[in-house]
């Protein structure tokens, strides 16, 4: 894949929990992103939500995305902050 | 005030049964539960979040005749080895934890440290899901919740086979050499390496009286319902089910 049409990324990241996303941008939006570790969410379901949430869009969109998706979910082994951090950054295509 | 409990106590089953009674529990009690249970064969229980292919070492633990489970909990795998170690479930209406969900783990985990003070260990809460003894972990916990009840399910370690425990579990960061073995086997600890002598029942015994002291509970031997036992056969379909095995790959 050129770095014109797109790239595949993915970042590991040991806080109090592990936690591992990989995405896959093609013209300039999120084709598919993974989030996967052994932190704690709940609702458990929001994750695959917010995955949901991400895909189509473009890594400027992923803050609003992220703060609607994200809204009433407590994290346990990473905060908010830090996971929005992470994925805005696997997410920006070299 | 001391609340009225239900205790569940049990022989082994498979992983999927095991974690359709856990899920059951929580979908469908009516009453605060305490759970206490074993597993066979041996399995690896990941977190919900958790890829399996990365987590696990497939080829090795079917070499080993290990079986997997995804868990309903998020955290990290656990390895609940036949005669290696204790389950335990509490199921209760959240409304029992007030506070923060961190506040709520480290309630039910005092119960832990108190069951090992009455087995002569002197343990400690470590973080807000691990119980340590000299910092090294003896029991990991996982809590999911739904419909305003708490399932928190965890291991205590009795007499673990560690090196089987690490060939089969893939740790971030931690390499399979002889080095990485060792420097594994200096996080965990066991009631076999603490010289703690005691049958699996005995430590069943010190759970239940140890949860029930801290957490107020009168406890009342039973059975699960026709409504649990129900939901608890639907859901073994689940997590027999490749799909949710792996629904992270």
């Amino acid at each position: 894949m050129s770095r014109r049409s797109g790239c595949a990324r993915d970042l590991e990241h040991k806080g109090e929990k592990y936690i591992r996303i990989s995405v896959k941008i093609e013209e300039g939006k999120i084709r598919e992103v993974y989030i996967r570790g052994d932190f704690f969410c709940y609702p458990e379901d929001a994750i695959e939500r917010l995955e949901k949430a991400l895909v189509g869009r473009r890594p400027e969109e992923i803050p609003e995305v992220f703060r609607e998706a994200m809204e009433g979910v407590e994290l346990l082994g990473i905060r908010k902050e830090e996971l929005l951090k992470l994925i805005l950054e696997v997410s920006t295509c070299p | 005030m001391r609340g009225e409990w239900r205790l569940l106590v049990h022989g082994p089953l498979t992983g999927p049964e095991n974690m359709a009674v856990d899920e059951s529990l929580l979908l469908e009690a009516e009453m605060p539960t305490l759970r206490l249970y074993t597993w066979s064969p041996t399995t690896v229980s990941i977190g919900y979040f958790q890829s399996l292919s990365e987590t696990v070492n497939l080829a090795e633990a079917e070499r080993r005749g290990i079986a997997v489970v995804r868990r309903v909990s998020g955290g990290g795998a656990v390895m609940h080895q036949e005669l290696g170690e204790v389950t335990y479930s509490v199921v209760a209406p959240v409304e029992l934890f007030p506070g923060s969900i961190r506040d709520s783990y480290r309630r039910i985990l005092s119960g832990i440290v108190e069951a090992l003070r009455l087995l002569g260990v002197e343990a400690e809460i470590q973080g807000f899901q691990d119980v340590v003894v000299g910092g090294r972990k003896i029991s990991g916990s996982a809590q999911a919740r739904k419909r305003g009840w708490i399932l928190q399910h965890g291991t205590l370690l009795v007499d673990p086979d560690v090196e089987a425990m690490f060939s089969v579990l893939r740790v971030p960061g931690l390499k399979l050499s002889d080095k990485g073995l060792r420097e594994a086997r200096k996080r965990v600890t066991s009631l076999y390496d603490l010289n703690v002598d005691v049958s699996l029942a005995d430590v069943q015994g010190a759970l239940i009286e140890g949860f029930s002291r801290a957490l107020e509970m009168d406890l009342q031997e039973d059975h699960l319902t026709p409504g649990e036992e129900k939901k608890a056969e639907e859901l073994v379909i689940k997590y027999e089910s490749e799909e949710w095995l792996r629904k992270r790959p």
